[in-house]
């Protein structure tokens, strides 16, 4: 066995066995709530937009870059996220063609 | 340094320059004031300008202060002149519009690229994104 290469070097952290271990505890976190999170800054992002927007109308604001700002933020984190979804279904209908 | 650190930065460069076309364009409406509250003729006002750092890497630009250009007014002879003193002399702001309109124009070329920037980072983005789309 001792001819054989590790795995290791296909993977993009090259994880030393030791620092498994230790990063084993953070990276329990449910992957489901990891999405969760992640919508809910997207959703965050769109509600700073909304704001903006409101603020900038009602004259509140005098400076429309932050306007801007935000609403681009929103829309590149919308981006993202429809990204990640994108390929998410894609690796789901990956496995439903799966030949069984 | 996330991207979004780069619109925080540029965000600051464009309210910087913001605020100095806003002076610019004080001192411009202001070329031919012989009356201030405090019965001065009217002085030029120039914006010093500050970085934020956070961090080493992180910079952005703030308004410091706006603080009067010392330089004398121009005195002009004008005797009819309500404001003119004893000897005919009517004291006028120190500015000169074509120096403002050049200072203008650099705070709005300024402005513009702030927008580049922005613009930059944005397509640098969602260049990003296409990388999943293979």
């Amino acid at each position: 066995m001792s001819g054989i290469n590790k795995v290791n070097f296909l993977l993009p952290n090259k994880l030393e066995p030791d620092k498994k271990t230790e990063s084993k505890e953070s990276k329990n976190v449910d992957f489901s709530e990891l999405l969760k999170n992640a919508i809910k800054d997207v959703n965050n992002a769109q509600l700073q937009a909304d704001e903006a927007v409101k603020k900038v109308l009602s004259g509140e604001t005098k400076d429309i870059h932050e306007t801007m700002i935000a609403l681009q933020k929103a829309d590149v984190s919308l981006k993202l996220m429809l990204e990640v979804r994108n390929k998410l279904i894609e690796a789901y209908q990956e496995i439903m063609r799966t030949q069984v | 340094m996330s991207y979004f650190d780069i619109l925080k930065i540029a965000s600051t460069g464009l309210s910087a320059q913001r605020i100095r076309i806003n002076v610019i364009s004080s001192n411009l409406a202001n070329a031919n004031t012989t009356r201030t509250e405090d019965g001065t003729p009217y002085q030029k006002r120039e914006v010093i300008f500050r970085t934020i750092l956070d961090g080493e890497l992180r910079g952005g630009v703030r308004v410091e202060k706006v603080v009067r250009d010392e330089k004398p007014p121009i005195l002009k002879y004008e005797p009819g002149h309500p404001d003119a003193n004893e000897e005919g002399y009517v004291a006028y702001p120190n500015i000169n519009p074509i120096e403002e309109m050049v200072n203008m124009l650099e705070a709005s070329r300024s402005y513009e690229a702030n927008v580049t920037v922005l613009n930059t980072a944005k397509q640098l983005a969602l260049k990003a994104l296409e990388i999943g789309r293979a």
